[in-house]
């Protein structure tokens, strides 16, 4: 039997769980470019959301017999894409850092080594590097909501669901991660969160 | 900063802007000029987000090695062949069964091929024949050799593909939630075990899957063995709970500059112990 490649994504799935590739195919070709966003966007990194991403497609197909359409497969693969960039970042992480010669004040600086974009002044550098930089001061809980809002197009009860909490709270971060990055991109305008209530990683 | 929810009025741009507001909301939402602006404000903050160029190699490279891992769960080198995804206990049991079946089936394949090598004995003309019947002798020697050798082995047969050269191939749906009993997780005792099960073995014949397999296998890397794995087998992501060497353990699969490899982290430490590549 031929699945058309324009068919549903249930219709794939079902089709791809019966063994047939190119429904397969189909289905992850779909997808991909948004599962790239997601990871690129929380992960903040070209080559870490490349690696996210591909750890991500593989889980799905690893995971797919698995799927048994309770939730939508939308959030079911944002949610594998998600925990991939967020495993992404912890390999990151733990990688090693080397610290620089002390300065003749005697402070030392630290870079990490598999990052050498890590130490990227983006002062003046475009919009891009300011919004990966406003992206990256975001703490997790804030930054994972909105991106699956405005690059996932999961809706709050599917973040919810991802994320395991309640939908009050899925509206709430995602209101102060956007007034918080709006305001870093240099947008103003009223009704935002005071300065020390923005939900930076620090916070 | 404290996780304490926003009022209202405070999510109400936002909230509108997601269609996630009642009608009385979306009422008040729609009088507010200063709402609104916010909204517009969000709206470019989200198309600044969804600009993201994705590299076409990037995309093509990540969609071949899931298909290569999509083969490697049983659907090898034959995609016209109906597959179907089983759990793995009944697949198991089934399995258990048609290993006596088998054995009885082999012995008497050799029984018979014996009895027709003894009757064409004494056909001296036929050549051909004696020699198809050596052959014949043999693939079926080898195949209950082969049955034995992985009872011996202990290998996990619900793991492996079909028994018996069945005519449809099966995707193994491998069932390990972080709570598994132990008693009902798959055993090995040495990374070649792991590999075999795991493997892509026979994918090899599949171009994609020979390049991964021709990349030079590393041992396990410093980085790896130094990686504090969460310490719960996520079935989402394809982690397997089983027990390696007695102890249990979680297998979490990942792709390692082209090649597959499975990272074996003791639960009791929650750090990488192995890495296994799976060739």
């Amino acid at each position: 039997m031929v699945i058309a490649s324009d068919s549903d994504d249930r219709t794939l799935v079902v089709a791809a769980q019966g063994g047939d590739r190119a429904s397969l195919d189909t289905l992850l070709r779909r997808h991909y470019n948004r599962i790239y966003a997601v990871c690129r966007r929380v992960t903040g990194h070209d080559a870490d959301a490349a690696d996210a991403a591909q750890e991500a497609m593989i889980a799905i197909v690893r995971g797919l017999g698995r799927f048994d359409g309770r939730s939508s497969f939308g959030t079911w693969i944002y949610r594998i894409a998600t925990n991939a960039s967020l495993d992404e970042l912890r390999r990151k992480r733990r990688r090693p850092v080397s610290a620089l010669p002390a300065d003749r004040d005697g402070g030392g600086t630290t870079i990490e080594v598999a990052d050498p974009d890590a130490g990227i002044r983006v002062d003046g550098l475009g919009d891009r590097l300011l919004l990966d930089r406003a992206l990256a001061e975001l703490a997790e809980d804030f930054r994972i909501p909105v991106v699956l809002r405005d690059v996932g197009d999961l809706d709050y009860a599917e973040i919810a669901a991802v994320l395991g909490v309640p939908v009050g709270t899925v509206k709430s971060r995602i209101a102060r991660g956007r007034a918080a990055l709006a305001a870093a991109l240099g947008h103003d305008f009223g009704n935002q969160p005071d300065p020390d209530e923005r939900p930076t990683t620090a916070s | 900063m404290t996780e304490e929810l926003l009022p209202p009025d405070r999510t109400l741009a936002s909230a509108a802007f997601d269609n996630e507001v009642t009608a009385d909301e979306r009422a008040q939402f729609e009088t507010s000029p200063t709402l609104q602006a916010e909204r517009d404000v969000y709206a470019s903050v989200r198309a600044q987000l969804r600009d993201v160029d994705v590299p076409a190699t990037i995309r093509d490279n990540a969609i071949a090695a899931a298909l290569v891992a999509f083969d490697s769960l049983g659907a090898v080198g034959n995609p016209q062949t109906p597959a179907r995804v089983v759990p793995l206990a009944p697949r198991r049991e089934r399995r258990d069964r048609m290993r006596g079946w088998l054995a009885g089936v082999a012995a008497a394949a050799v029984i018979g091929v014996i009895g027709l090598a003894v009757v064409n004995r004494g056909n001296q003309d036929d050549d051909k024949s004696a020699s198809l019947d050596t052959r014949a002798a043999s693939i079926a020697s080898t195949a209950a050799a082969t049955e034995s050798a992985e009872d011996s082995a202990g290998k996990s047969p619900a793991l492996n593909s079909s028994a018996g050269g069945a005519a449809d191939t099966t995707i193994v749906a491998l069932d390990a939630p972080a709570a598994a009993p132990l008693d009902g997780r798959p055993v090995f005792e040495s990374p070649e075990q792991i590999a075999d099960v795991y493997g892509t073995g026979d994918a090899a014949a599949d171009t994609t899957a020979a390049a991964v397999a021709d990349s030079a296998a590393p041992a396990a890397t410093t980085e790896a063995a130094t990686q504090i794995a969460v310490c719960a087998a996520d079935p989402a992501l394809g982690d397997i709970a089983a027990i390696y060497r007695g102890e249990p353990v979680i297998l979490r699969f990942r792709m390692d500059d082209e090649l597959r490899v499975v990272d074996v982290i003791p639960e009791a430490t929650c750090v990488v112990a192995e890495t296994i590549p799976l060739g």
